[in-house]
């Protein structure tokens, strides 16, 4: 049976390097997966300029560089990582090759999906060099990092074992999200019991397993950037946290532009606590997304919608502009990151959800919502139901008080479904032909789909429900 | 809370709809393989959500396990339960119904279903439509019967095709 080697290969490295680099378990999964995307869209930009010979060979020169980087860094500080980190690296190498046998040994693939279609098209377009760049607004939505990593898979098929590794690593992050929210291990069991029996149960989220989308990886990325936020308003990060944070910013960057602006919040919260103690770092942490979305575009975007060929260094120095901004007001107003749980973000996502739906087609698309979330053609069952009444009974009911970060994370996750729906609203309004449809009946609708990657966010509110339970013995 | 969580996995299971996690046995991992055949499966349900306009009309409908859902989906009046499956296969030539099957295996999204004609048994649908009316309003999608465990849901161009049969 042929597996995917090379993806495989790279994907490897990548764990095995953050072994080196990292301190714990997460950080392993985290950079793992996070530097993999980056490496693939480099080795991708490096085959559409050079040739597509040239993928193979830098995917796999990226790997070593960075593999030999890391263990320098481990030589040099005169460190080890445990024999436990040491043999999780190599557990993730080998389930990594484990799902790609799986995969192939009984041909799962994605439902069909012409997204993903596209993605994988492009893929084999990467590989054989046979690329087209596509244009303008359309292109930034479908991205790079993602047909980026499937173009590792063998001889012009795609990477068949990819998508299930980030499912995994999703729920596995949602996990340790768990243990740093709640107070006892037994708190963070029942939190994620719930969310992985529901994962698992509900279609709209098990697709997702092997649904050739970014929506897994979005997940993966909001329960990595939820632990970090959670730890800041702990303590001090250390060096390699926020190394793995730079590194994930990257990866956003490389995924699709339009994840800049979902992400927008989280970002904005993890630069103010950075801000606190390492404001060069923030800045960084911030023009990590333009630089590696400014890379991609420059190869991969034809007619930039914004400032054409020189799009591209726009969105890198718009980056570098934003982290600017970010660190005066962090000077000027003593912006912490706390600030961001103040009522009036509250009140600012509240009234941008409100004109999104009151511009769009407003009773049609809130009609298609509840026939998507309440009636299954979503495929979310009896899920969304389920989760607004533990919710809601969490809020009304229970007495304790909302801490600070808490309020944080609130109005992250509202800030950040605000301008992803903006984010529609505005494309959909782009394309001049009347109000824009939001929502469609069906799993094929974005909205839809993309609910996945705030799974994270429920850690929150089970964690509370959860918190009169007594202590493991 | 274990109870109710209990219960809603069941739900999500066993009541609520279910299309289908992954394609499975598919038989290439290459994309133009993929793109060309139509490897990855998926519901007609699905596929009629994704790439109909709310104002499309469903023919032959009566007996079908998700007609419930395409009511659902496009409204009462416009699902013809009036009639089952249109039942081409004494209706055509050989030649014909392999233009039908040639059109469901490359430019359909197929999957499997109870058969309508017997819901012990399971057929096979694919969904497909003329490309160059992707979301037309008010299109008519045909189900037809062309197979003895096979159906296609194409739209009304068909017709044409076939000379006004």
């Amino acid at each position: 049976m042929e597996l995917s080697f090379l993806g495989l290969a790279v994907l490897s490295a990548c764990f095995l390097t953050s072994v080196f680099v990292a301190s714990n378990k997460s950080e392993i999964v985290s950079f793992g997966l996070m530097s993999f995307i980056s490496v693939a869209s480099f080795s991708t930009v490096a085959s559409l300029l050079i040739g597509p010979v040239a993928l193979q060979i830098t995917a796999i020169a990226l790997s070593l560089v960075i593999f030999i980087a890391g263990l320098l860094y481990r030589l040099l500080s005169k460190t080890w990582p445990s024999a436990k980190l040491i043999f999780f690296g190599f557990s993730l190498a080998a389930g990594s090759f484990a799902l790609d046998a799986l995969t192939r040994a009984f041909g799962l693939a994605s439902s069909a999906f012409t997204d993903g279609q596209t993605i994988v098209a492009l893929s084999q377009g990467f590989q054989q060099g046979e690329f087209d760049p596509l244009t303008g607004s359309h292109a930034m939505k479908r991205g790079f990092g993602l047909p980026a990593m499937h173009a590792l898979g063998p001889n012009l098929e795609y990477f068949a074992g990819l998508m299930p590794v980030f499912f995994c690593a999703a729920l596995w992050m949602t996990w340790q999200l768990s243990i740093s929210v709640t107070k006892n291990r037994f708190q963070a069991a029942s939190v994620f019991l719930v969310i992985g029996l529901l994962s698992l149960s509900t279609e709209a989220v098990a697709r997702h397993a092997y649904l050739v989308n970014t929506h897994a990886i979005a997940w993966l990325i909001f329960a990595i950037g939820l632990n970090y936020l959670v730890l800041a308003s702990k303590r001090r990060l250390e060096s390699s946290e926020i190394f793995g944070l730079i590194v994930m910013s990257a990866a956003i960057g490389f995924l699709r532009i339009d994840y800049i602006i979902l992400f927008a919040p989280l970002t904005l919260g993890i630069a103010l606590a950075l801000a606190n103690y390492r404001k060069i770092l923030s800045w960084l942490f911030i023009v990590a997304q333009g630089l590696s979305a400014g890379i991609w575009t420059s190869v991969g975007v034809r007619d930039f919608p914004i400032f054409g060929d020189l799009g591209p260094i726009f969105l890198l120095l718009a980056s570098a502009l934003v982290g600017g901004i970010v660190l005066w007001i962090h000077n000027q107003f003593k912006f912490r990151f706390e600030t961001l749980g103040k009522i009036f973000f509250t009140w600012l996502a509240a009234g941008i959800l409100v004109f999104v739906f009151i511009s769009a087609d407003f009773s049609e698309a809130l009609s298609d919502l509840f026939t998507n979330l309440f009636l299954g053609e979503g495929l979310w069952g009896a899920t969304i139901m389920f989760l607004l009444i533990v919710v809601a009974y969490t809020y009304i009911f229970t007495q304790q008080q909302t801490s600070q970060t808490l309020r944080v994370i609130l109005n992250v996750f509202l800030l950040s479904l605000s301008a992803y729906l903006a984010s529609k609203y505005l494309d959909g309004s782009s394309t001049g032909k009347g109000l824009p449809n939001l929502i469609r009946v069906g799993f094929g609708d974005s909205f839809n789909r993309t609910l996945v990657s705030w799974i994270p966010f429920l850690v929150f509110p089970l964690a509370r429900f959860f918190e009169k339970l007594p202590l493991k013995r | 809370m274990a109870l109710i969580l209990f219960l809603v996995v069941l739900a999500n299971f066993f009541f609520y709809p279910r299309d289908g996690i992954w394609t499975s046995s598919v038989e290439s991992f290459a994309p133009a393989e993929i793109v060309k055949n139509k490897y990855w499966s998926e519901a007609p349900v699905q596929v009629m959500n994704t790439f109909m306009t709310n104002g499309a009309y469903v023919v032959g409908a009566k007996g079908l396990s998700f007609t419930d859902r395409l009511k659902r989906s496009f409204g009462n009046e416009r699902v013809d339960t009036s009639q089952g499956p249109l039942d081409v296969r004494d209706s055509l030539s050989e030649k014909e119904i392999q233009t039908l099957y040639n059109l469901r295996q490359e430019l359909s999204y197929r999957s499997d279903f109870p058969c309508p004609h017997d819901d012990s048994l399971v057929c096979s649908i694919g969904v497909g439509w003329n490309r160059d009316r992707t979301k037309e309003p008010d299109m008519r999608m045909l189900i037809l019967r062309i197979g003895d465990l096979d159906y296609l849901v194409w739209d009304d161009s068909l017709l044409n095709l076939e000379g006004g049969k």
